[in-house]
């Protein structure tokens, strides 16, 4: 086989049963359609192959056994930079997501290739979210690493204007960047089949757990819904064990087991079947600096626009950049579980308005919000890059 | 009675401690602190060990002057005052307990290079290394004149009944490495190899008598290396390096430059211990004469 | 909270990262447990820095023998302390200054034992106030 004359780099697993896996697969199919060949280099498992050939695309994965966060991160970047320095010559373009698999890609001497950061978080942002005893120096190194990334990378990325307002704050050249907002496919929902032990009526919440996301808020709004027995939530969610754990006791303490659904950790298209019937999807995002100054584009609002589903959201600038109150989605205060769990009664109760809001979405999605647009968009910087 | 700490302090030793002063050999792989943890209550003990054995040395010589005042005494003064016997007898014979218990004492000391050499050094050198990293440390304090040691022995014997005779012999002691990783990302490696050379000597003196004198010198080959990480460290050339003059080796290797001084220290004393500033002064002109390498990208 | 403001190192001087517990009675300064200690006879701690200057003034006033005697010397000679003295008396006497890495790790970009003990497994926060957190409250919330 020939060397890969592109490289994709995430610090993620591949695939996985989240956003950010969509997000990877889209991105790196289309680098890798415009150089023609391409090598994806992720986290794996055990269950995922070491090296895998797929079409015009290799997927290496690094299988760590590290449970410690900082030493598994910079073992992915031993592993990106020794992939890279191989190919040094050979690769055209390098496009990482982080700095893990950033520093080690400038770091390589006498390189060929031309780099694209792609800013979806900034781990000095989000990772005091996840470790709170992160001291201010930890989080001064990390964040020394990110700026060396969108300085020295010849283009940037970035999912919503927040971030790239962020990134422009930090100091970062707003030339370079580019947003590019995440897609998903226009998919008809009466074309796809509901999963057979699905509820009359229920609610998703589809994505990753992390506490920013706002599942506790979902949780208590669920409370105030003790009168419908019949409503269900359904929860495709993935994350780590015991966040997982927490969440379920958590659920039990608040007495809602009974109105909960868990699907963990299934395949993206079991998520979207189940995304097929639902009634209404829920993006409650808190509001903490993650959401508010570093920003994200939550896959899960695209994907629900996608398939015409309403979509109830905190009002937050990022949710405000894909969505419109009462038009293409259903915005409420961020926080506010019994404000959330009164715009659930609403559209329940109005199926017609639900409709429109989900018409309203998908046409609004087709328009904007396509991996074809994200791609086409993507496309033109890397052609740039290469002559 | 310094004898008595001494004891104390010996008892309270791990068997495993006992049996590392019983034959003072061993190769260690631990971390600095577990290896103070380890060196320190010996250390303590032999402190107190060498003093307690001065002590006794001291009693013995005055006990031995006494007892000699003493027998003047008897013969001036045992009519009038008959005590003065036994009292002489009894410090006279106090000079053997005090010499066996100080024997005794010889036999479980531990050369002085540990508390004075080998705890410094392990300490200074764990100031810059990483928490957990381990530092390979391969000890040899049994004697430096064992049998085992000798590398040649060399006869000078002109025939029976003439003199002078002499036996030169020559023994290799390589008692000190230790190697680990700095802080820096540089590898050491710090040794010591003793040798020691004996000579002993039979002659005639110029009366006729028939005596011997033995000698011995001591030469401790200290060898300080630090392999500097390309990454971290400017390369340096000869050129930049004359200040280190001629002792100073380097070799270049494709990650790491390494840099290697040496030195010699001569002493007659068997019993010394090396000072650990001889070792830190020879790290201390390597990196007083590195460059850092010139920031990456920016 | 303030971090201690000790140095560790002896040929590399780097930022202790510790959170700083009490203060230095002689230099005033905050230091972590770990870097102070405290005399005989005192009550208050000093900073190894401060107890390695006096210790090193003790050990040239005094006759040897008189400060050999002393148990309180063996525990500090034989402990990391002493290096404390013995490295303010290297850099003052002799031509030696110690590279400072400061904040920034010694190995450049890499990060230190203090940097990775934060992100183990264990010290992820599932949610930082998984006990507090009260069904009923934020009831009134709308
Ligand atoms: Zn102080
Ligand atoms: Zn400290």
């Amino acid at each position: 086989m020939l060397a890969p004359k592109s490289l994709y780099a995430a610090f993620d697993t591949y695939p996985a049963p989240k956003g950010a896996a969509v997000h990877i697969r889209e991105f790196a199919q289309t680098l890798f359609v415009q150089t023609g060949s391409g090598l994806l280099l992720v986290l794996g498992d055990e269950a995922l192959p070491s090296w895998q050939i797929e079409g015009s695309m290799q997927i290496r994965r690094l299988a760590s056994n590290e449970p410690n966060y900082l030493k598994r991160a910079m073992q992915f970047g031993e592993f990106v930079y020794a992939h890279a320095e191989m190919l040094r010559n050979d690769l055209q373009i390098a496009h990482f997501r982080d700095p893990w698999s950033g520093i080690p890609l400038l770091d390589v001497k006498e390189r060929q290739y031309k780099t694209v950061y792609e800013v979806n978080a900034l781990p000095s942002i989000e990772l005091p979210t996840r470790y709170a005893s992160i001291s201010g120096r930890t989080c001064d190194k990390i964040r020394t690493l990110e700026q060396r990334c969108w300085q020295e990378a010849d283009r940037i990325v970035c999912p919503s204007q927040v971030i790239k307002n962020c990134l422009v704050e930090l100091g970062a050249n707003a030339d370079k960047i580019t947003v590019i907002p995440n897609g998903a496919r226009l998919v008809d929902p009466a074309q796809i089949n509901i999963p057979a032990d699905a509820p009359g009526e229920y609610l998703i919440y589809f994505g990753a757990a992390q506490n920013w996301q706002g599942i506790e808020v979902l949780f208590k709004a669920m409370t105030f819904l003790r009168d419908m027995p019949e409503l269900k939530l359904v929860l495709c969610v993935s994350g780590s064990k015991p966040r997982l754990k927490y969440l379920q006791k958590l659920a039990w303490r608040l007495g809602i087991e009974q109105q909960l659904i868990w699907h963990l950790k299934v395949s993206q298209a079991i998520v979207s079947d189940w995304l097929a019937g639902a009634a209404i999807s829920v993006a409650p995002l808190i509001e903490c600096s993650r959401n508010l100054t570093q920003g994200c584009c939550p896959i899960k609002i695209v994907e629900s626009m996608a398939m015409a589903k309403p979509v109830i959201a905190s009002d937050l600038p990022v949710v405000r950049e894909l969505l419109e109150h009462n038009h293409t989605g259903w915005l409420i205060r961020p926080d506010r579980p019994s404000e959330l769990a009164r715009a659930i009664r609403i559209l329940l109760a109005h199926p017609e308005e639900r409709r429109k809001i989900g018409e309203n979405a998908q046409k609004k999605a087709a328009k904007s919000f396509t991996w074809e647009a994200s791609a086409a968009a993507l496309a033109t910087i890397y052609q740039q890059l290469i002559t | 009675m310094k004898f008595l700490g001494a004891i104390s302090k010996y008892q309270k030793l791990s068997p495993e401690q006992r049996s590392f002063i019983g034959n003072a050999q061993r190769k260690f792989c631990s971390t600095p602190a577990e290896l103070l943890e380890f060196f320190k209550p010996m250390a303590v003990y032999d402190k107190s060990c060498d003093e307690a054995r001065a002590q006794l040395l001291n009693f013995v010589i005055l006990c031995g002057v006494l007892s000699f005042l003493g027998l003047i005494a008897i013969g001036v003064l045992s009519e009038d005052m008959p005590m003065v016997i036994p009292i002489v007898g009894i410090i006279f014979l106090m000079i053997f307990p005090a010499l066996i218990l100080r024997w005794r004492l010889g036999r479980v000391d531990i050369h002085n290079n540990l508390r004075e050499f080998v705890v410094p050094m392990v300490n200074l050198i764990g100031q810059d290394t990483a928490a957990e990293q381990k530092i390979n440390l391969e000890l040899d304090l049994s004697g430096k004149k064992l049998e085992g040691k000798l590398r040649t022995r060399t006869k000078d014997d002109p025939g029976w009944l003439a003199y002078p005779k002499t036996t030169t012999s020559i023994y290799d002691d390589p008692w000190f490495r230790m190697t680990t990783d700095l802080v820096d990302g540089s590898k050491l490696m710090l040794t010591i190899d003793d040798q020691i050379t004996t000579i002993d000597r039979t002659y005639k003196s110029i009366s006729g008598k028939i005596k011997s004198k033995s000698k011995a010198k001591v030469k401790h080959m200290i060898r300080a290396s630090l392999a500097l990480k390309h990454k971290k460290y400017a390369i340096a050339s000869q050129n930049d390096l004359q200040s280190f003059g001629h002792e100073l080796k380097l070799k270049d290797g494709a990650n790491r430059q390494v840099f290697c001084l040496k030195q010699t220290v001569k002493t007659d004393d068997i019993d010394a211990f090396v000072d650990p500033q001889l070792c830190v002064a020879l790290l201390g002109r390597i990196f007083m004469n590195v460059q850092p390498a010139g920031q990456k990208g920016s | 909270m303030e971090n201690c403001n000790m140095k560790r190192g002896f040929f590399f001087l780097r930022d202790c990262d510790h959170p700083a517990h009490q203060s230095c009675a002689s230099c005033g300064k905050a230091f972590c447990n770990e870097h102070l200690r405290i005399k005989p006879g005192a009550s208050a701690p000093f900073c190894l820095d401060c107890l390695g200057k006096t210790m090193q003034q003790t050990n040239q006033n005094k006759d040897k023998k008189v400060s050999t005697r002393d148990d309180y010397y063996d525990d500090y000679y034989y402990d990391t302390a002493w290096c404390y003295g013995y490295r303010s008396n290297y850099y003052t006497s002799g031509s030696y200054k110690p590279w400072y890495f400061g904040t920034v790790d010694a190995d450049g970009s890499e990060f230190n034992d203090q940097d990775i003990r934060v992100f183990e497994p264990s010290a992820e926060i599932e949610d930082p106030d998984a006990e507090a957190f009260d069904p009923d409250a934020n009831v009134f919330d709308s």
